[in-house]
């Protein structure tokens, strides 16, 4: 991710793919094995906490629902920021990308309150394994989404410096994978978790 | 870059797509009818769309398409595999 | 920033000293790094053992106390694992693969680096742990309910956690730089069918790793938020569930098994041929077979719970299995025995071990089928058979095929022969004792003696095969002693190796002992599996290529300078980061803070440092 990349012409590769996308694409694969363990454990011991509260009561969709939209849009922002420099358009791609940055924070904000609620509710990690699993899973999520949030902020930074063009945009595409990685993991902790109640 | 130039898909519309099948799945909590027949498949296209056309997926290398998919196969493995193991016993060894 | 071969001044960069070494992001530093600190634990490792077998080698002992004797064994399993094996299998891997494959390094330096730091601070912390309360006791496995804090009380198991979730990142991250380091650094007409065997091989275990650890973080996740957040997921008496603690770990564990296994299959498919001057046999099988062996790894793993009570399908289903992969580990075999098979060979100590591998593999294989029939698991599981088992193939062959590929790798890396005359001596010695060691074994096992006792009365009649197997290990003591003592004079007074001192076929053998910073002037073309050997003698070509087997670019060809990376603090500073955010979250929550700043501070350094 340097910006001396034009110095150096990078030698060609085996596969004509660019070392740092391949290594993204990877990384990502393996990242869907870490997020199917949680999923799993929060699957196989649904209905086994021995003490309340029970995500039939605990759990609500509505606020919930509006988080998954504001996430998705995240999404749509951010391709738009990437295609955006597709274009050259340097300041269509800090706006896109502030854009999503925001709805990251506003998504983030929407599980504080959502967390808070299930607080006051007597959910916690110790409650019972209903809120075990559940924070768990959500709150390893939702690390994730803040670390896309701090490389989108990396990727602005460099935009302002003017250090991402039509001809380099390559950190821009990357952070997009990963963006969109973490939204795909919402999409099934939403329904899995909120939706089958299961 | 590769196949970048060549195609842009309407990502518009695959966002409508995404709220629309979104909507669909919580109005389909509140309806008396099965959810798991029908919300897997809605979120799975939903996750679908985004990575085809979001990540790019259909229109880049193969190779990609590939690692992601060892991911995806593993964790349906893994999932399917582990529902199967928790069940309670199916048959009662100890009659 | 850059160095120019030959050509420009060098700044900052560091050529000795421990700044050097702290510094460094070449591949062949890194892998000395590995080799070094990975034998260190293994000596470790091995005094733990060695302690093992003095408790055990009398009945009612009382050497070692119960709790002491507990910590023993799970450090020694999770060291010879974590801090041995896969550390080593790393350091091979990353000295010798970029060097096979024709590139000037992996594919990230830096994050090369950083899968070093965060491996030696992982077992650092670990370790530390025999000072700050207690090393964990629970077995390398850490089974639940034995991990809570109900029955472990002191901070040893969360050491364990850490230790693993940070040796875990090293994994990680190195896997994934040899992903693309194999993928994309090829030399010119190097195809994936033209690369060496050991590169398959690694490749296919960096792919297990990257699908296969991530079971194991989850795994280690939840338990620390069980032991410090009182989160159920292992305890019973609220809904949790001590086997899901049991499937997560083996998911991981068993993989982990072919990730200590397939890189010595590597160096077997390498040193093999050498000897036997011959190609290796069934090329294509070797390694096909090896990505057969990566995928079904994956099906198998409840083989380690037939006994914990799953109903008779899924025992079934995976008994089938675990017989199933047998067949591609057997192809293999039949494969380097077709290799030695009417070759010309080399009587060099990496044959030796080479040979000594197979045999001892096969025993180790053979008593692994038999544990896959579930009948007879729920006879010997958690005895002494068991360990025979992993031991055969964990020691019998891994770390057999570790030896040879150090004798065969050692004059690349330093430029001198080992003496061949003490490798013989070690072999044999090795032979013996581990033998001696670990086949009594399986008779005690069959005999009924339970795995991790601290002691046992003499009424069952196993104390004289307890006592020859502490001798047995006493005599591999003795030829690790051996090795030892070969490699200190070896490096003062060795023999000069020069480039070729096999008469290799691979692209290694092509640079100087030592290889040069840069390790290819220009980038070499190669057409064949064999480019060194094909180039040297093309009358004995067995690969039919129109083109020469092996091109090397005259230096005026090559576009520009070569382009070698500078050191970096970065990668040990956020090691560090990552050493001190865990302290902190065993001994004082809120201090992790800290230790994500600096991980933070060092990653914001890492992005805007000028390559």
């Amino acid at each position: 991710m340097s910006d001396i990349a034009a110095e150096h012409p990078i030698e060609p590769t085996s596969l004509g793919i660019d070392n740092r996308k391949l290594v993204v694409w990877t990384f990502i694969a393996s990242e869907v094995m870490f997020f199917t363990g949680l999923i799993v454990t929060y699957i196989v011991m649904r209905g086994r906490s021995t003490t309340g509260p029970y995500p039939e009561e605990a759990l609500s969709v509505p606020l919930v629902a509006i988080n998954t939209f504001i996430l998705l849009s995240s999404s749509f922002t951010m391709v738009t920021a990437l295609s955006a420099i597709q274009r050259g358009d340097a300041r269509g791609l800090r706006r896109w990308l502030i854009a999503t940055a925001v709805l990251g924070l506003l998504f983030l904000s929407g599980q504080a309150v959502e967390f808070t609620t299930l607080f006051n509710d007597g959910a916690s990690l110790s409650s019972n394994l209903f809120g075990a699993t559940f924070f768990t899973l959500t709150g390893f999520h939702g690390m994730h989404v803040f670390v896309g949030v701090i490389w989108i902020a990396f990727v602005l930074a460099r935009a302002f410096r003017g250090g991402v063009t039509k001809d380099n945009h390559l950190a821009v595409e990357l952070v997009g994978l990963y963006w969109h990685f973490v939204d795909i993991v919402w999409i099934i902790i939403f329904t899995v978790v909120y939706l089958l109640r299961m | 870059m590769e196949s970048e130039q060549q195609s842009k898909p309407n990502y518009l519309g695959v966002f409508a797509a995404l709220v629309v099948l979104t909507a669909t799945e919580v109005a389909v909590t509140y309806l008396p009818v099965p959810r798991l027949p029908i919300l897997i498949p809605l979120s799975i296209t939903k996750a679908v769309l985004v990575v085809l056309f979001y990540m790019h997926l259909k229109y880049d290398r193969r190779l990609f398409s590939g690692l992601f998919l060892i991911g995806v196969f593993g964790a349906l493995a893994v999932i399917l595999s582990f529902v199967l193991l928790f069940q309670p016993p199916l048959l009662d060894v100890a009659k | 920033m850059a160095t120019n071969v030959g050509a420009l001044p060098m700044e900052r960069r560091y050529e000795t000293g421990i700044a050097r070494w702290l510094t460094t992001v070449n591949h062949k530093d890194i892998g000395i790094l590995y080799l070094v600190s990975a034998f260190l634990f293994f000596f470790v490792g091995g005094i733990e053992s060695l302690l093992i077998r003095l408790q055990l080698g009398e009945p009612n002992n009382t050497l070692l106390s119960p709790d002491v004797y507990n910590q023993i064994f799970t450090m020694h399993g999770t060291t010879m694992i974590f801090l041995f094996v896969m550390p080593v299998m790393a350091g091979f891997g990353n000295y010798i693969v970029p060097l096979m494959i024709g590139a000037r390094d992996m594919a990230f330096p830096r994050l090369n680096a950083l899968s070093f730091w965060t491996f030696l601070f992982g077992g650092l912390l670990l370790y530390s742990s025999f000072l700050l309360g207690g090393a964990p006791n629970a077995g390398w496995f850490a089974y639940a309910p034995l991990t809570s804090t109900q029955y472990a009380p002191t901070h040893g198991m969360d050491f364990w956690v850490l230790g693993i979730l940070m040796t875990g990142v090293g994994s990680t991250v190195g896997s994934l730089n040899f992903v693309v380091t194999i993928l994309n650094l090829r030399a010119p007409g190097m195809k994936m069918s033209k690369m060496p065997l050991y590169v398959w091989q690694q490749l296919v275990t960096s792919f297990i790793i990257l699908f296969a650890l991530p079971s194991l973080t989850v795994a280690a996740i939840l338990l620390f938020l069980e032991r410090n957040f009182g989160a159920p997921f292992y305890l019973a008496n609220q809904g949790g569930d001590p086997l899901l603690w049991q499937h997560l770990f083996w998911f991981f564990g068993h993989p982990e098994v072919y990730i200590l296994i397939l890189p010595a299959f590597g160096i077997i498919s390498e040193v093999l041929p050498t000897f036997a001057r011959k190609p290796i046999f069934g090329y294509t099988a070797v390694a096909y077979s090896g990505v057969a062996i990566g995928f079904l790894g994956f099906t198998v793993w409840a083989h380690h719970m037939f006994a914990v009570g799953m109903n008779p399908i899924a025992d079934a289903v995976f008994s089938i299995d675990s017989m199933i992969i047998a067949v591609p580990t057997s192809i293999k075999i039949f494969n380097w025995i077709a290799t030695i098979w009417g070759g010309k060979i080399n009587f060099k100590a990496p044959f030796l071990f080479a040979v000594g591998f197979i045999a001892m593999f096969i025993i180790g294989g053979l008593s692994g089928v038999s544990l896959a029939v579930v009948p007879i698991n729920f006879q010997v599981t958690d005895t002494y058979y068991v360990v025979a088992h992993l031991h055969y193939v964990l020691f019998g062959g891994s770390v057999f095929a570790i030896f040879a590929g150090i004798y065969y790798w050692f004059p690349k890396i330093t430029g001198r022969l080992m003496n061949d005359r003490l490798g013989h001596l070690q072999f044999w010695i090795q032979f013996v004792g581990f033998n001696l060691t670990f086949f009594p074994m399986h008779i005690l096992g069959l005999l009924g003696m339970p795995r991790r006792i601290y002691t046992y009365g003499s009424q069952y009649g196993w104390d004289t095969l307890n006592l020859l197997e502490t001798i047995g290990a006493f005599t591999i003591a003795m030829a690790i002693l051996v090795f030892v003592w070969n490699v200190v004079t070896s490096l003062r007074r060795g023999e000069k190796a020069g480039n070729d001192p096999w008469d290799g076929q691979t692209l290694e053998w092509t640079t100087s002992s030592p290889p040069p910073a840069y390790n290819f002037a220009t980038i070499p073309t190669v057409h064949t599996r064999r480019p060194f050997w094909d180039q040297k003698y093309p009358q004995l070509a067995t690969e039919k290529s129109k083109t020469p087997a092996l091109v090397m670019p005259a230096a005026d060809d090559a576009h520009g300078a070569v382009h070698l990376p500078a050191g970096s603090f970065y990668p040990i500073i956020i090691a560090l980061g990552l050493a001190v955010a865990f302290y902190a979250m065993i001994f004082m929550l809120p201090l992790s803070l800290i230790g994500v700043v600096i991980v933070f501070a060092g990653i914001i350094g890492w992005v805007r440092e000028p390559r």
